[in-house]
């Protein structure tokens, strides 16, 4: 009977050791895969938030500096959309000291380009100046003095803005 | 008798730590959970702004370039319903759906902010344009008129969530000489 009790209270003296380690290092597991997920989770978002950002910069960045340069120049109906080496152009005309002159707006290999000149000069688009990096540039002009861009991102999403002359009626 | 008490002491306090344990990654998880629907709200609201803030100031850039034929038929600057129909004939040049209402001007655009008809059950977020006939001044041979754009978002139910952006186009033009010209 003695010998019964004595192994009786080692097994179940055993047992009770088992549950009592094991079930911390579950525990500790389980909540070492959550914290890991938690941790990935914000950093998916992040990188995603991120992302969006740089996107959102490459489409209103091109959109506001056409935007602002239509406003600018906003003088006698001077601004309109030509096609140049088969690539569309917002044209600026000016007039300085008895002197005809054009700005050029355009996309030209992913930049945004602008390109000041004498309006009788022959000069390629490749000399203008970069005015930051353009995924895709579409020009339209609905009505004289009524222009709508769209403009694209490195994600290939896009975004539209019109800008309108109020010198045009 | 000593050592079963101990035992059994040792046990609550094991049990208690788990518990505390439970109880705080069960509150960080909650908190965690909430950060990000508040994040994803925020994005979304972010992009909804980012609409709001492309096509409104597109609206008002072609209300404020109305021509001045058109703002020449104006025989009223009291008259909202006739502003109103100029300002719908304006905005048709770039949103061909735009309609009319009793009070304003509607243009509306699905989830992804393509232009679509009033009467479309997708439609997402809608831009109306309304004219106050008291704000409108008609002096030294101009009319001054002031249109009120607001940017809202169909999927809000709550007004304060569903506006997102209000634009104000201030419209000047030569209104006397073309009214009597009229006359």
């Amino acid at each position: 009977m003695t010998t019964q009790t004595h192994s009786y209270n080692r097994i179940h003296k055993q047992k009770q050791h088992v549950i009592n380690l094991v079930f911390p290092i579950a525990l500790f597991f389980v909540f070492a895969v959550s914290a890991l997920l938690v941790l990935l989770l914000a950093a998916n978002l992040y990188h995603k938030n991120t992302e969006t950002v740089l996107q959102d910069d490459d489409r209103y960045a091109v959109l506001s500096y056409l935007s602002e340069k239509v406003i600018q120049n906003d003088v006698d109906g001077g601004i309109t959309i030509t096609t140049r080496d088969g690539i569309d152009c917002l044209t600026i005309t000016s007039h300085y000291n008895e002197t005809d002159y054009v700005t050029y707006i355009y996309e030209y290999e992913g930049m945004l380009k602008e390109l000041f000149t004498n309006a009788d000069a022959d000069i390629s688009l490749s000399s203008g100046s970069n005015i930051t990096a353009c995924y895709g540039l579409q020009m339209e002009e609905h009505a004289p003095g009524v222009f709508t861009f769209t403009a694209a991102d490195r994600g290939g999403y896009t975004s539209t803005l019109t800008a309108a002359e109020r010198s045009t009626p | 008798m000593n050592k079963q008490s101990s035992r059994i002491g040792a046990s609550g306090l094991l049990l208690t730590e788990t518990l505390i344990a439970v109880l705080f990654f069960s509150v960080a998880s909650a908190i965690c959970l909430q950060l990000f629907v508040k994040a994803h709200t925020v994005t979304n609201r972010t992009e909804a702004l980012e609409l709001s803030v492309s096509q409104g100031s597109s609206v008002v850039s072609l209300l404020e370039h109305m021509p001045a034929d058109s703002m020449g038929s104006v025989s009223d600057p009291g008259d909202t319903a006739q502003l109103l129909q100029i300002a719908c004939d304006a905005v048709k040049a770039v949103y061909p759906h735009a309609a009319m209402t009793d009070d304003r001007v509607l243009i509306c655009f699905d989830k992804n902010g393509e232009h679509c008809p009033v009467s479309d059950q997708n439609s997402a977020y809608h831009i109306a344009v309304t004219c106050d006939e008291k704000e409108n001044r008609h002096t030294d041979g101009h009319a001054y008129l002031l249109y009120h754009v607001s940017v809202m978002n169909l999927e809000k139910k709550a007004a304060e969530d569903s506006l997102l952006q209000t634009y104000t186009a201030a419209v000047c033009r030569p209104y006397a000489k073309e009214a009597s010209a009229h006359e």
